[in-house]
């Protein structure tokens, strides 16, 4: 899958109107994979048909873990596989601090979330070619081992931002291109 | 230990409207350990509250167990009777063994914070969640659950910043500390150890522990 999405991934990290959509479709270079992220108030699931139809390679959506349970993590990777996206990227998610926060979720971490996804497909509940993605970090040695644990336990592929990489993880890394904000 | 915060005076005053007759109570673990409950902060409470009358005030060694505080309240039985409310310097559980023991209004002061480590006094840290599901046996003996904000039982998660916490950036993350102690004990390859997410079906609220009887 890190193949097919030649190594980086465009990713648009909010959804807060369609224009954030078209923006994304005009900022893809030929091919290049979307990574549809959660942080805005819009959801990619309800807008699988718009951003199918931009041109990018393949679409993914991020499934991001800071306000799901289990049961709202499992629905959000069914739906995103029988909508027909190429598949998820597992994200813990920023912990933002600010006035009236909501309670923090985070019912499953990471890995946990992926054991959960692993599962779905091996049953058959997610689609055979739907691919998982993590989102990682390389800064430390915990980090690395955690990143290669991820592809141990059966991900698809990791996720890190630009310039970040996790030796011996070379052909699973995946690199984010963040979309600069649209005006 | 259980670190307690002060309430707001003004907002204590306000739950007092129409109560004359008060009784306060303290308390003379936690609650002292902390200078929120203790001996001391009884009289200060006094003194601020003096536009009412205080029949009573009493440090409890331990007013959340229901046995002491039901055998001191005996004590000053007279005036909890003639009481109107009862203010009570202690913790949440401290309030309701009051509440059970009384049968009177009790007016909460404190706040009831976490469940603390002493370094010294003023220096409390939250080491602990209390979860009933521990795993600091597979943590080198820091708990993950308590130290990171987001309470990662499988760590670091992506937002690690090289090796600090995103969200204390003055801090290591717990799962670098982790790492380290595993790795400075020839241990590193327990780090991945799975942890399975926390069955919930046994640990929501309210819990509770009773011996059956043999």
């Amino acid at each position: 899958m890190a193949a097919a999405m030649n190594g980086s991934l465009l990713y648009l990290p909010r959804i807060e109107s369609v224009d954030d959509i078209r923006a994304a479709g005009k900022s893809c270079a030929e091919n290049e994979s979307l990574l549809a992220g959660e942080y805005g108030s819009l959801s990619p699931l309800s807008f699988h048909h718009e951003l199918s139809k931009l041109g990018c390679g393949n679409v993914l959506i991020e499934i991001m873990l800071r306000n799901k349970s289990r049961d709202l993590a499992e629905s959000y990777l069914v739906s995103a596989s029988t909508l027909g996206f190429a598949g998820a990227v597992i994200a813990t998610g920023a912990f933002e601090k600010r006035a009236n926060m909501p309670m923090p979720v985070y019912d499953l971490d990471a890995t946990q979330a992926l054991m959960l996804a692993v599962g779905l497909k091996k049953r058959g509940t997610l689609r055979a070619n739907f691919k998982i993605g993590v989102r990682a970090a390389s800064g430390s040695e915990a980090a690395q081992a955690r990143a290669r644990h991820f592809v141990i336990a059966g991900a698809d592929f990791i996720v890190m931002p630009h310039g970040e990489m996790v030796q011996g993880l070379e052909e699973s890394t995946v690199l984010l291109r963040e979309m600069k904000p649209f005006k | 230990m259980i670190v307690t915060r002060k309430k707001d005076l003004e907002l204590i005053k306000g739950l007092l409207a129409g109560k004359k007759n008060l009784v306060i109570v303290g308390c003379a673990e936690c609650a002292a350990v902390c200078q929120t409950g203790g001996s001391e902060q009884v009289k200060e409470m006094a003194e601020a509250l003096s536009g009412h009358t205080i029949l009573a005030t009493i440090s409890i060694q331990s007013p959340c167990d229901k046995r002491i505080s039901s055998r001191d309240m005996k004590r000053i039985a007279e005036e909890v009777e003639g009481a109107d409310a009862i203010v009570a310097l202690t913790c949440g559980s401290g309030v309701q063994a009051l509440d059970e023991v009384t049968s009177k209004p009790v007016i909460a002061a404190l706040d009831t914070h976490f469940l603390g480590m002493v370094e010294r006094l003023g220096r409390f840290y939250e080491r602990c969640s209390h979860c009933g599901a521990c795993i600091i046996n597979d943590t080198a003996g820091l708990c993950a659950v308590t130290a990171c904000p987001r309470g990662i039982r499988n760590g670091p998660c992506e937002m690690i910043r090289g090796t600090k916490c995103d969200v204390f950036p003055d801090r290591d993350c717990v799962w670098h500390a982790i790492y380290e102690r595993m790795k400075a004990r020839g241990e590193s390859d327990k780090f991945i150890a799975y942890h399975e997410p926390v069955d919930w079906a046994e640990l929501h609220s309210p819990r509770e522990e009773v011996w059956q009887r043999q």
